[in-house]
């Protein structure tokens, strides 16, 4: 397998409603996801949930239900420690390989802000990456009366999910604005937060997996989410009888209209309808022409239509609108060689025909799907078809498109400006990979190893002690490494003032443990000969080997 | 009449570095090398292009400091191409010469490669090189041209060299988005035999190894013809991530303790021998043990050679006594101490360093075990440019090259 993740290309040859979509609802925010999808007509057997908390785990009606990490938290849940999240999923690799292996696309559903939702999320969405899965994630981050702690867990996982998922859907919990009425209560605000999600997911899965009158390919789905990060509002509305359209349009919009970036600087706007088989045609172009209205003339606009028997004369309209992330402009010294995919912005994309937003009526396009210019690039960009920076032939749009063409210049909104990514060091050849995290010192050993002088490599869990001022080394403190800091665990004494050994691989008698990380190689496409995955050093290959 | 000169450009994309190199040829064969480019390559792993954008921007860096240094601008390119995925293999093909034909011709050389090349590759798969090792004439052995000669029958062994057809695309298609066009594509260490062994060597027997920071390749030469070739997905770029993993030092650190402090030379018996490491950015520096730093050097690299022994052994094709001209060791990786006595030891033949004055202009560049793949791109260049026009079993350049261009990805 390859290490570039399969792009849209590939999707596209896809057959209609061909793609294996498997939802996945991770950590206690993404079990109440799925109750909500499943219960809002999603199919539970496309459900699969993760979590520590076995009793959380026990409600829920997802075909596939899954521990995570039982020897480490014992079924009792991480207590918000994104540590234990992701050591309990990483504790259950194998089975999360088992589980996901198959699946065309996955949709990572999670809250962000936790422990086993924000430890877990990135190391998930990195197994799926690697079992060929296209991951979807959808999360939110947490509402600011949770606290620092957790918004900064919450943006650090976020930023870890970046480099494995294929696109992000961020929603800030925060912004839902009033889809709460103010006097409800926590629980109620958090309801919310789920429907937000799982409404969401369902309109992309519908849109995906039951095509209904007007279908939506991935490649749309994709540079909806312009690229691969994308800031998303949500509005719902539903409404029932006469005038079943209109209201629940409003009420989807009203949420919008709060908002004051919302509906005007949205660069994507996608539109799920979802009626039992009573939906006509007029509900629907109703429904495009309002959102049409209210949006920028260039925003892109995707309607994707479900009906249905199990949604019983209410017809729901779901609004997503979605701003292109800032590219990020990471600094060149931090720049990993190659292992994080780019975003790549659309705007090489030449403008698509523009049709004027109110005149052109809806008319009921055929069952083409409507095609984007240049799938590839909306997915990481690296191997898009001929001609990428070249730009390509317009295509036609679809006739009730109101408008496609450049994507708005992103807005960055200040709560993303995420942390910087943790490599500390700048770097001369470009590798930005932390160094492994430190583990406690092994004893100094028997009698062909010697520990080492040089202290522990700093690391994310390091706290960063300010060294103590260096007066002009001596000779002898220059060949004993520098004065030891107090948070360092102990090491066994060896002579008086020996500075701390680094860990000592493979002393005799330990047994060898290989680095939780390939360093260079991590994520990569293994060089394997005769089953053996060669990028593991060949010295612990073979001190293992020899027992 | 003036001997002509003529420039080409060799344009080596490996994973360390991209290295382009502008020459001009002349009849004497010497090649005078008018500008060279370097760049830090990203967004390459193990010899292959994982990251476009970052690609294009090392390319472009290159490409531009050559171009300021000679003063000509480049459009085309000898591209050298390298990955895991890159095999060589020997195969046969033998025909009957129709008795009203009697002679040999040329199309019956074209009818033999077809025959040889028929030999089920994987659909992923296709041919970088179809080399003619032997011609062999009514059982008469080593006939360096057969066409006019009378035969009854005709038969050739071949080297095949291919590999998987979209990444050797992707490759391409980063170049060509420069944009320059790709003249022609060339397996590396082809081209680095070009410049660093002579006919000589070829006669006798030779095995090339070029050390690079992604990948390890390799071409063995036997009776004067490519007798085996491949490419291993370990390089130097294994060498510095296992300093880093098991040392536990920071990869730039790693990388800096690879280049100056370590050697493959060992003794485990040796045990407290500590050498200074400098800070580095966070990395407050220290002291680690050289005895360790020898030893997990010195076992990648033994594995590496060990491995392309075993592949070398596979094809039946390596004998050490047959090796007269031994083992020549290039790239980044042959400069690490004591590199050679280890090849010896495993390979069990002379060692030799390659990189020699095959170039003029800037000698000392030249001589750079770094260079040899991009001037032997150019050298690669001018071989099949002297070639007798008209002559069919060297198709138009561009043509062969029609393969691997232009189709969908």
């Amino acid at each position: 397998m390859i290490e570039i993740p399969r792009t849209a290309g590939d999707f596209a040859k896809r057959e209609r409603g061909g793609y294996k979509v498997r939802l996945l609802g991770l950590g206690g925010a993404g079990l109440n996801i799925m109750s909500r999808v499943a219960s809002e007509g999603g199919d539970a057997k496309l459900m699969t949930v993760l979590d520590t908390d076995v009793r959380a785990l026990k409600s829920s009606r997802a075909a596939v239900r899954l521990q995570l990490g039982s020897d480490v938290t014992h079924g009792m849940g991480c207590g918000g420690d994104p540590d234990l999240g992701r050591e309990s999923a990483e504790m259950s690799e194998a089975q999360i390989r088992e589980i996901l292996r198959g699946s065309d696309l996955v949709f990572l559903c999670v809250g962000l802000g936790g422990g086993t939702g924000s430890g877990a999320a990135p190391m998930i969405a990195r197994v799926a990456k690697e079992e060929g899965c296209f991951v979807i994630a959808a999360v939110t981050l947490p509402f600011h009366f949770e606290g620092r702690r957790r918004q900064q867990q919450a943006l650090d996982s976020l930023t870890e999910l970046r480099r494995s998922a294929g696109a992000l859907l961020t929603f800030e919990n925060d912004r839902m604005g009033d889809l709460i009425v103010p006097s409800s209560g926590v629980q109620e605000a958090f309801a919310a937060a789920d429907r937000m999600i799982s409404q969401s997911v369902r309109a992309i899965t519908v849109l995906l997996d039951k095509p209904g009158m007007i279908r939506v390919t991935l490649e749309d789905l994709l540079s909806f989410l312009n690229g691969k990060d994308a800031k998303c509002n949500f509005g719902f509305g539903e409404a029932e009888g006469g005038g079943r359209a209109e209201k629940a349009t409003a009420e989807a919009l009203a949420h919008h209209l709060k908002e004051p970036a919302g509906l005007a600087e949205a660069s994507s706007v996608l539109i799920h309808l979802a009626g039992d088989n009573s939906v006509t045609f007029a509900e629907v172009e109703h429904v495009a022409a309002a959102v049409s209205a209210k949006v920028h003339p260039e925003c892109k606009v995707l309607l994707g239509v479900s009906a249905s028997q199990e949604l019983e004369k209410k017809l729901s309209v779901a609004i997503i609108t979605s701003v292109d992330q800032a590219r990020r402009m990471s600094r060149p010294d931090m720049e990993p060689r190659g292992q994080e995919l780019q975003v790549t912005p659309l705007v090489d994309l030449p403008p698509l025909i523009r049709q004027a937003p109110m005149a052109a009526p809806v008319r009921m396009p055929s069952p083409m799907p409507v095609p984007m210019a240049n799938p590839a690039p909306a997915a990481g960009g690296l191997f898009g078809g001929e001609g990428r920076t070249g730009g390509l032939p317009p295509v036609a749009a679809q006739p009730f498109e109101p408008g496609k063409g450049l994507p708005v210049q992103p807005a960055v909104s200040p709560l993303m400006a995420g942390p910087a990514p943790m490599a500390p060091a700048p770097v001369s050849l470009g590798q930005s990979l932390p160094p492994p995290p430190p583990m406690a010192p092994l004893p100094p050993s028997g009698p062909r190893q010697v520990p080492f002088a040089v202290p522990p490599a700093p690391g994310p869990a390091m706290p960063k002690e300010p060294l103590p001022p260096m007066s002009p080394p001596t000779s002898e403190q220059v060949f004993r490494g520098l004065p030891v800091s107090p948070v360092s665990a102990a090491p066994t004494g060896e002579a008086p003032e020996a500075p701390r050994p680094i860990r000592t691989p493979g002393a005799l008698g330990d047994p060898l443990d290989y680095p939780a990380s390939k360093g260079r190689f991590e994520g990569t496409e293994p060089t394997k000969v005769s089953g053996v995955d060669l990028d593991w050093p060949t010295f612990l290959r073979k001190k293992r080997a020899q027992g | 009449m003036k001997p002509r000169t003529k420039t080409f450009v060799g344009l080596e994309i490996g994973t360390s570095k991209v290295c382009v190199i502008q020459g001009e040829v002349r009849a004497d064969e010497g090649i005078k090398l008018l500008g060279i480019g370097q760049a830090v390559s990203r967004g390459v792993r193990k010899g292959e292009i994982v990251d476009f954008e970052l690609a294009h921007t090392s390319l472009s860096k290159a490409v531009e400091m050559a171009e300021k240094q000679s003063n000509l601008p480049i459009k085309e390119v000898y591209l050298g191409i390298s990955g895991g995925h890159i095999e060589g293999g020997n195969h046969d093909a033998r025909i009957a010469i129709p008795e009203v034909q009697q002679i040999v011709v040329e199309e019956d050389l074209e009818d033999l490669k077809e025959m040889a090349r028929d030999i089920q590759l994987h659909p992923s798969r296709a041919f970088l090189h179809s080399i003619v090792r032997d011609y062999i004439v009514d059982g008469r052995q080593k006939v360096v041209n057969p066409v006019g000669v009378p035969a009854k029958e005709l038969a050739a062994h071949y080297h095949l060299i291919h590999g998987v057809r979209s990444r050797v695309q992707n490759t391409i298609r980063c170049v060509r988005e420069l944009p320059i066009e790709v003249e022609d594509i060339v397996f590396s260490p082809l081209a680095a035999a070009q410049v660093l062994l002579t006919r000589q060597h070829k006669d006798d027997g030779v095995l090339l190894i070029d050390l690079g920071g992604g990948t390890s390749d390799y071409v063995l030469y036997r009776d004067g013809a490519v007798a085996a070739s491949g490419s291993l997905g370990i390089g130097g770029d294994h060498v510095t991530n296992d300093i880093h993993l098991v040392c536990r030092v920071p990869l730039q650190v790693a990388e800096r303790v690879k280049t100056r402090l370590a050697s493959v030379y060992y003794d485990s018996r040796n045990v407290g021998q500590l050498v200074a490491v400098e800070p580095d950015g966070e990395f407050p520096g220290g002291e680690l043990d050289q005895t360790l730093l020898n030893q997990v050097v010195h076992m990648r690299i033994r594995e590496t050679f060990e491995l392309i022994r075993g592949d070398l052994e596979a094809t039946g094709m390596y004998d050490p006594a047959q090796v007269k001209a031994g083992v020549f060791l290039t790239g980044g990786g042959s400069l690490l101490t004591g590199i050679h006595d280890l090849a010896k030891a495993v390979f069990g033949v002379a060692v030799h360093q390659g990189g020699g004055d095959v170039a003029s202009g800037n000698r000392t560049t030249a001589e750079n075990p770094q260079f040899a793949t991009a001037i032997g791109l150019i050298r690669y260049a001018q071989l099949l440019d002297e070639r007798p026009a008209g002559k069919k079993t060297a198709p138009a350049v561009g043509a062969r090259l029609g393969g691997w261009l232009g189709k969908a990805s």
